[in-house]
């Protein structure tokens, strides 16, 4: 249990910040109290997600380029360059174990590495050979209903797709030249918990802000904020409209 | 309720504030530059709209935090603040909407859906030059709408008739 | 006339509509809020709604008539995966064409019930954070990318928790109720979006249509742990915000006390539009096949249901609020469509469909009704509603259309829905939920008749002919009502159009007819 404790320190933090939260929001008799619970709990959430995004030894996902001088012919491959840009950041060649997308939770997985598989690579190799290719199933492997109408969305969507000029797909050589070696072989952080983090967050600030304004606006209307003198309003109001 | 009479000028001798005041003066400015080099500067590390839209409301709660809330509702008028908000969100919406006029020949149907930079610019630097436009929106629609939030908490006068039963 | 939409509509418009019907309110909303006049905002949130509209019902013919039965539109150009990508099918299609109906349907009621309920001031931003919350409740619907369904469902629910502020100038515990409902829902929420992370740990991926892809190839992968924890969260976020028995006790207060609009609207829309969201992860994403998954369909969410039609019906019967006596019953009707769900048949998921579409308009018809009395006199007790039937006798009637609508006689569209309940359970074998269904409707019986019979057997106090005198209800109100209400008998007599949307809905979440999933 310590080793395990030792490894997976992170989630266990994680947990106790959100019971703490919870309980926070359920225990306390004060809306000033409940709202800080809520906090925690939701702060709980964004260590969840960056703790899965986080690689051991992994660069800040950052490209620098190569060289700044280039000339005009060299734009037009920047636009197949751009997706591949997105892609790199992905490339978790050394971690994590193969690249099959299966989930490791069964074993414990070496000093808190991060479990985000590697599905984004494969599919970002699918997307360098062509690049909806990802998105495809075989269709052959859904002869029956099982598969259902919506993964055949899936096939019809690329089917549809790749009836149409695909979209850039990447010269492994174009890629060399605006970027250093070192960089495309690197590894970095998983960027995308950050970016989705950077919206909870917002999010929660909006939720704290709504919160408060109404604490106010209640501190107003009622006289107190906490919870027992409030349901005892509530309650005579309550008596009044169901007929005295 | 009429607002109170705002406090006699203090001079240099009696202002208790002094130090706090003249330091303010020197660094408002400076947290404003900081906030925009967080924002230019989120290609290269941590920053974006966000977080440069916070600091910049953090600089006008400084000043009227010193100076006074009625102070800073002369400095940052609370129109400005509304209109703001709503603002950043237009940009962000406008340059979404923009990507409707350009050709994609890259797309498959050849029009550009939402959102897609490569309108703004050839290669990179249209996506270069989207993100810097849209965090431009969040900065300005976060600044104002902390901004307009703080105005909204500390200067606000409760309404006495609300229905009360 | 979809079809004429459809060869009307100008190239543009059919490309970019699956973006627009999100995109029309919300700049509209960045719009109505510099705008300081509450006309000038409610004419820009009326065209934007009718914009949305006009985009949703585009899609929907596109969905039905199109090559392929989706609509698929990628943001940004990045192509899915690896972008965000919006996917409406034959399931979100009509759910788009609901919030945007209803909207229009608000907005037109609104301006007689706004200017009795909302400050002058404060009608402007009123309508913009109304236009938010529809913005935010068709994202949720037209989106094919888990996060962003939690953006979307966080953005509807912010804004629908000021709009039921609102009605803080006619009844204070509107603060309390709104702060109530923030809480849960801002818990359930998070919830939703823990269970999101635990997907994306697992796949690696947030596109729904990716996650599909990854469970049905790799049966490990959909029964890991990781797995069924990320279903155990997203369930019981979802459930939180669909007002699933035990967790709907943010409910009551919400709809009782909001300013009469804004119930109308809620309670047609954002249960609905969580229930879809349901719907699209249980069937869709996840492997219903999965021994996980049918457990709790069978076990946790069916049985939650049933207890909450029943036991949220009595609670109806002793209400002395007549909007709370509403507000019970339609957490009692969730439970009628969570029902259907349950049942995890085609015929179970097309009847909780087609009940999620009649609940919408029988609601919005009864809500209306109130909303009209209540913008005349502050009406609260069920007791003030006496003698209505004498002083409003057109609200009176609509009102009742509704009630029987609810209880599910024949000839109005709540009969079909209930009728393809009782169907679908009997077909599945499962006799306690018909028998739930059937409590249910007697329990439905005696909460609306005991409104019915305040509306029409007793006299009206002096009070009420004081206040009503004077002033009469607006045309275009009063019109907007008898419309939705003629709906309700409409559809009850052909249902066909709402049927085939809801066997649409069924088949795309890849059920069939004649079988298990």
């Amino acid at each position: 249990m310590f080793s395990s404790l030792t490894v997976h320190y992170n989630y266990y933090i994680v947990i106790v910040l959100m019971m703490v939260g919870l309980y926070a929001i359920f225990a306390s008799g004060n809306m000033i109290k409940r709202l800080v619970g809520l906090s925690v709990f939701q702060t709980s959430v964004f260590l969840f997600y960056i703790t899965i995004g986080k690689v051991l030894g992994g660069d800040p996902p950052i490209l620098p380029e190569k060289d700044k001088s280039k000339d005009k012919t060299d734009y037009a491959s920047d636009v197949v360059a751009a997706p591949s840009a997105a892609e790199q950041p992905l490339a978790l060649e050394g971690q994590g174990g193969a690249g099959a997308p299966s989930l490791r939770d069964e074993q414990v997985a070496p000093a808190g590495e991060d479990l985000a598989p590697t599905t984004m690579q494969s599919a970002s190799a699918d997307a360098s050979a062509g690049n909806v290719a990802g998105f495809t199933q075989d269709a052959a492997a859904y002869g029956d209903e099982k598969a259902g109408k919506f993964l055949d969305a899936g096939e019809a969507l690329a089917a549809h797709n790749a009836a149409e000029t695909p979209l850039a797909t990447v010269d492994p050589g174009v890629v060399a030249a605006t970027f250093p070696a070192s960089a495309l072989d690197a590894t970095y952080s998983n960027p995308l918990p950050h970016v989705l983090i950077l919206t909870a967050i917002v999010v929660g600030v909006a939720t704290l802000a709504v919160g408060l304004a109404l604490v106010v606006r209640v501190r107003e209307a009622f006289g107190t904020i906490e919870d027992d003198d409030l349901n005892l309003a509530e309650h005579e109001a309550d008596l009044v409209e169901a007929g005295r | 309720m009429a607002p109170p009479p705002p406090p006699p000028p203090e001079t240099p001798e009696t202002d208790s504030h002094l130090v706090l005041r003249v330091a303010s003066k020197v660094l408002i400015p400076v947290i404003l530059v900081y906030g925009l080099y967080v924002h230019f500067h989120a290609d290269f590390g941590a920053g974006g709209g966000f977080q440069a839209g916070v600091i910049v409301a953090v600089a006008v709660m400084l000043y009227a935090l010193l100076y006074g809330v009625e102070a800073a509702r002369q400095a940052v008028p609370p129109v400005a603040v509304r209109i703001g908000c709503a603002a950043g969100v237009l940009l962000y919406g406008g340059v979404g909407v923009l990507s409707f006029f350009g050709r994609c020949p890259e797309n498959p149907q050849s029009v550009c859906p939402y959102l897609d930079y490569n309108v703004l610019g050839e290669g990179y630097h249209g996506q270069h030059v989207g993100i810097i436009l849209i965090e431009v929106g969040v900065l300005v629609t976060v600044a104002s709408v902390v901004v307009a939030v703080f105005y909204a908490f500390a200067g606000r006068q409760p309404h006495l008739d609300e229905g009360k039963h | 006339m979809i079809d004429t939409l459809l060869a009307g509509a100008p190239d543009w418009a059919l490309t970019h509509a699956a973006i627009m019907v999100v995109v029309i309110p919300m700049i509209a909303s960045a719009i109505a809020t510099v705008t300081f006049s509450g006309r000038l905002s409610w004419t820009i949130a009326f065209v934007a709604v009718l914009g949305a509209l006009a985009c949703s019902l585009i899609v929907l013919g596109q969905v039905r008539e199109g090559d392929v039965p989706f609509v698929s539109y990628a943001i940004g150009g990045w192509v899915p995966p690896l972008g965000i990508q919006y996917l409406i099918d034959g399931l979100n299609a009509p759910i788009l064409v609901l919030v945007s109906a209803t909207a229009l349907v608000c907005l037109l009621f609104a301006p007689f019930s706004v200017t009795a309920e909302i400050e002058k001031d404060k009608r402007s931003l009123f309508y913009a954070t109304f236009l938010v919350a529809v913005a935010g409740l068709l994202g949720v619907a037209a989106t094919g990318d888990a996060f962003n369904i939690f953006v979307f469902l966080e953005i509807s629910s912010l804004s629908t928790y000021v709009l039921v502020a609102a009605g803080a100038r006619r009844d204070r515990r509107a603060l309390t109720a709104a702060f109530h409902y923030l809480i849960l829902g801002t818990i359930g929420a998070t919830f939703f979006v823990i269970g999101v992370g635990f997907l994306y740990m697992a796949t690696g991926t947030l596109n729904l249509l990716d996650m599909a892809r990854l469970f049905a190839d790799d049966p490990d992968l959909s029964a890991a742990t990781t797995v069924r924890a990320g279903y155990a969260f997203i369930v019981i976020g979802l459930g939180l915000k669909v007002a699933l028995y035990p967790l709907h006790t943010w409910l009551p207060d919400a709809y009782a006390r909001a300013p009469s609009l804004v119930s109308t609207f809620i309670a047609a829309t954002s249960t609905k539009v969580a229930l879809y969201a349901l719907i699209r992860f249980q069937f869709a994403v996840f492997e219903p096949t999965q021994s996980f998954q049918a457990l709790s369909l069978a076990w946790l969410i069916g049985p939650l249901a049933a207890a909450g039609l029943v036991i949220a019906a009595v609670q109806a019967v002793m209400q002395g609020n007549a909007r709370r006596v509403l507000a019970y019953s339609s957490v009692s009707q969730v439970g009628y469509m969570l029902l259907g769900v349950a049942l995890a048949t085609y015929a179970g998921v097309a009847a909780g469909v087609l009940h999620l579409m009649t609940h919408a308009l029988m609601k919005a018809a009864l809500f209306m009704a109130l909303g009209l009395v209540a913008a005349r006199m502050d009406a609260r007790r069920v007791t003030d509603l006496a003698g209505m039937a004498r002083l409003m006798p057109v609200t009176a009637a609509c009102f009742t259309i509704g009630g029987l609508s609810l209880i599910g006689v024949p000839l109005t569209a709540g009969f079909v829905s209930k009728f393809a309940l009782f169907q679908a359970a009997a077909a599945a074998g499962a006799w306690w939920a018909v028998a739930a269904i059937a409590v249910g409707s007697l329990l439905a019986f005696v909460y609306v008749g005991r409104l019915l019979e305040v509306i029409y057997m007793r006299e009206p106090t002096a009070e009420c002919r004081a206040a009503l005198s004077g002033k009469s209800t607006p045309i275009l109100a009063l019109s907007v009502l008898v419309f939705v209400a003629a709906a309700n008998v409409g559809l009850g007599v052909d249902a066909r159009f709402i049927e085939s949307l809801a066997q649409g809905a069924a088949s795309a979440v890849g059920l069939s007819p004649g079988g298990a999933s």
